[in-house]
């Protein structure tokens, strides 16, 4: 996929995140925008395209959000390793073993961002 | 990756640790997104579409609102009757400061901003303010609606946007009191005090009332509002009970509180200036 096609939806994927989401439906609890950048790492199968335009989103994000640099950056680079770590072991093929990969992933994402922002 | 994943793994991680140290020691966090014309842009759109879903919202529930209008206007007359109570009260407390020598009640300086973003992230909420260090604003200031309905507090202040700590947020605490609840003492002659307690964010669960006591006397639908003996300024309205837990076993109550802010649209708020 075109670079420029994700950056333009991982833009509508934050104002849909923090705009449409909460203001038109009233749901503040969305983490779409998170979510997005793991599934864009393994589309990319964490390869160095990937972590570099996930880097560069992340970043975007975070001076956005007003967030500490590195805040969503460093966590996204520790869920990286966690696939790196999973495809050694089970040598990721089948789409199930993606998608729960992705979903170590999101998680090992999430607990080491409140682990980093803490430590910032 | 294909070559040595590891060694490129390690480069940038060295890479972001860099930047972060040169972030915080060198540029000392001044690497802000913050164009002010795109702020202005996303607050204006989080109004709009805030104003397009409470119409929505507004039409779906077309038959629930018909009852509702009814029983407000029930209300409006225990309403009419506590404001003409609290004319008098006030008029009543005015005339004894006066006598007592005791200052004016502190009126706190406004400003009004608006809300452009608000979703959840690993660090909390992301609630963002369309203004910052420019317009006067600094950490810890209190953040309301119109209806005085607390929104939370300024957490982090950037030149022309700041971070809000949202209620629910887990990091967010408030001293609370109940209004239209009463505990007695044991010796039961001492004048009644109001239920007390320190309200925590709980993100999608709300709020919870701590150190409630068994003994206290707290029911559904009670209204919580701030107490004034932390940094917040008294009487403004966090919430209503939801949910109490009573288990004889545990020294408190388990209350789950419903913030008032889940019913209230947010595109406009008001900031309260502590210092």
């Amino acid at each position: 996929m075109n670079k420029w096609l994700i950056v333009v939806l991982f833009l509508a994927v934050m104002s849909l995140d923090g705009i449409i989401f909460p203001a038109l439906f009233g749901f503040r609890e969305s983490f779409l925008t998170i979510i997005f950048l793991v599934v864009m790492l393994l589309y990319y199968e964490v390869s160095l395209q990937g972590l570099v335009l996930g880097g560069a989103l992340s970043g975007l994000a975070e001076f956005y959000w007003g967030l500490e640099l590195g805040a969503l950056i460093l966590p996204l680079l520790l869920s990286a390793g966690a696939f790196f770590l999973l495809n050694k072991f089970f040598n990721i093929r089948s789409r199930v073993l993606m998608i729960l990969s992705g979903v170590i992933m999101f998680i090992v994402f999430w607990e080491t961002s409140i682990l980093v922002s803490k430590i910032l | 990756m294909k070559k040595s994943p590891i060694k490129l793994g390690v480069i940038l991680l060295v890479a972001v640790i860099s930047a972060i140290f040169l972030n915080k020691h060198v540029f000392k966090d001044k690497l802000i997104f913050s164009s002010k014309h795109f702020i202005n842009l996303t607050s204006y759109l989080f109004t709009k579409a805030e104003n397009l879903g409470g119409f929505a919202g507004k039409v779906a529930n077309f038959n629930r609102l018909a009852s509702e209008n009814n029983k407000l206007k029930k209300d409006q007359k225990i309403v009419f009757d506590l404001k003409a109570k609290i004319d008098n009260l006030e008029n009543e407390n005015s005339f004894l400061r006066q006598t007592a020598h005791i200052s004016q009640k502190l009126d706190y300086p406004i400003v009004y901003a608006g809300i452009f973003n608000l979703n959840l992230s690993p660090t909390g909420y992301n609630t963002l303010l369309n203004k910052g260090v420019q317009n006067g604003i600094s950490e810890g200031d209190a953040v309301i609606t119109s209806e005085g309905i607390l929104v939370g507090k300024i957490q982090k202040v950037m030149q022309n946007f700041s971070r809000v700590l949202f209620v629910s947020d887990p990091e967010f605490k408030i001293t609370a009191k109940v209004i239209s609840s009463v505990t007695f003492t044991a010796n039961g002659g001492t004048p009644p005090t109001a239920v007390a307690g320190i309200a925590r964010g709980a993100l999608g669960d709300g709020m919870y009332l701590d150190f409630v006591v068994q003994g206290d006397e707290i029911k559904e639908e009670d209204v919580l509002i701030s107490t004034g003996n932390d940094l917040f300024p008294p009487a403004l309205v966090i919430g209503s009970v939801d949910h109490v837990e009573v288990n004889p076993t545990q020294i408190f109550k388990k209350v789950r509180i419903r913030p008032a802010i889940k019913d209230v649209q947010l595109g406009r708020v008001l900031v309260i200036k502590m210092r």
